[in-house]
């Protein structure tokens, strides 16, 4: 028996509702809910900021959540490609290679959303700072993650080196989260640290909504390519078996 | 900086956000499209091959080890179409189905 059918429940049985709660459809209803309310609370309720930044800190109610959200993703990954080396048979298919694009997507998106606030906050679209520059080098690492695996025809030596190309490209996280704390002349800001978040109340509320939005949207998507991989190897294992037939 | 400019870069990368998250949703109905494609092409090889039991791509499914859990985890995203139902679906009107059926199915009566 494989790994998917270990872990799948027979079919026509009753769906639990923890489990229930956390598939896919009510995921993605999670993320748009938690996602339309950090907006909300974002324009209507959250004041503007004096401390410098202005109208524009509103683009971090997003930035900063959609960062979190990569490095997560990058995290699971990271997870998925251990689990993989230990038990082949533990992480669900398609889980890092899911958890790596995402977390190239979420990158990307927080690299020009971060560009913006800088145009408008530094004046200039890019700056060589630690936490920028840690995080194009995390990005360009994560993106080679899909060169080294197109690079291998055979499927099984391509998983393998791909997990352990995973593992190794996630050196990059924690730099990537510390620079801005220990590196020396940081620009960009640090609003939350280990012993307090320099907000208000309704300014961490927002962060916090926001940042539950898009783990929810992270989980929601992945969950979702998860069953396409799933659906893909089913149809090949069928394509295979009408084949021979 | 005056607040209409910093009205038009908050507004900016705020579509910028949507956009992508829009892009993404894109690209992920774009893979289901594609796999239903496949599942199309693959009804279409099963009743072009005329397979005998008539229960083509169903058949086949089940006799996958882990064919009907796949089909469950597919289930759980709640898109993917059922490949073994379109088949019998599109199998029930055809005349290979009756016609060949006789003397070529093995399985017990009453089985789909």
């Amino acid at each position: 028996m494989t790994p998917a059918a270990a872990r799948s429940a027979p079919a026509g049985r009753p769906v639990s509702l923890p489990r229930a709660l956390v598939s896919a459809s009510f995921l993605y209803v999670w993320a748009a809910l938690l996602l339309g309310a950090g907006v909300l609370l974002a324009f209507l309720v959250t004041p503007v900021d004096a401390s410098g930044l202005g109208f524009t800190q509103k683009i971090f109610y997003f930035h900063a959540p959609i960062a979190e959200t990569a490095l997560v993703a990058f995290a699971v990954a990271f997870v998925a490609a251990v689990l993989r080396l230990i038990r082949p048979a533990a992480p669900p298919p398609g889980l890092e290679v899911a958890a790596v694009r995402l977390g190239l997507f979420f990158s990307g998106l927080v690299m020009i959303t971060g560009m913006i606030w800088g145009r408008a906050a530094w004046g200039v679209w890019w700056a060589w700072e630690p936490r920028l520059t840690t995080f194009l080098l995390a990005l360009l690492v994560y993106a080679a993650y899909f060169v080294v695996r197109g690079s291998i025809d055979d499927e099984q030596r391509r998983e393998t080196v791909g997990s352990v190309y995973a593992i190794i490209a996630f050196v990059t996280v924690p730099v990537t989260f510390f620079a801005t704390r220990y590196l020396p002349d940081g620009l960009h800001p640090v609003v939350i640290t280990a012993s307090e978040a320099s907000m208000e109340t309704s300014m961490a509320l927002t962060f916090v909504v926001c940042t539950l939005g898009m783990f929810a949207l992270l989980a929601a998507v992945l969950r979702s390519e998860i069953a396409l991989a799933a659906g893909a190897e089913a149809l090949d294992e069928v394509k295979d078996l009408l084949e021979e037939r | 900086m005056n607040l209409e400019e910093a009205v038009w870069y908050v507004a900016a990368a705020y579509a910028v956000v949507l956009v992508a998250l829009l892009l993404l949703f894109a690209l992920l109905a774009r893979r289901l499209v594609r796999l239903t494609q496949r599942v199309n092409a693959l009804r279409e090889t099963d009743q072009s091959t005329a397979v005998p039991d008539g229960g083509g791509v169903r058949a086949a499914v089940e006799a996958v080890p882990d064919g009907g859990a796949n089909r469950a985890d597919t289930a759980a995203g709640g898109e993917i179409p059922d490949p073994g139902a379109g088949a019998a679906a599109a199998s029930a009107g055809h005349d290979v189905t009756a016609g060949d059926r006789e003397g070529h199915d093995d399985r017990p009566p009453g089985q789909v």
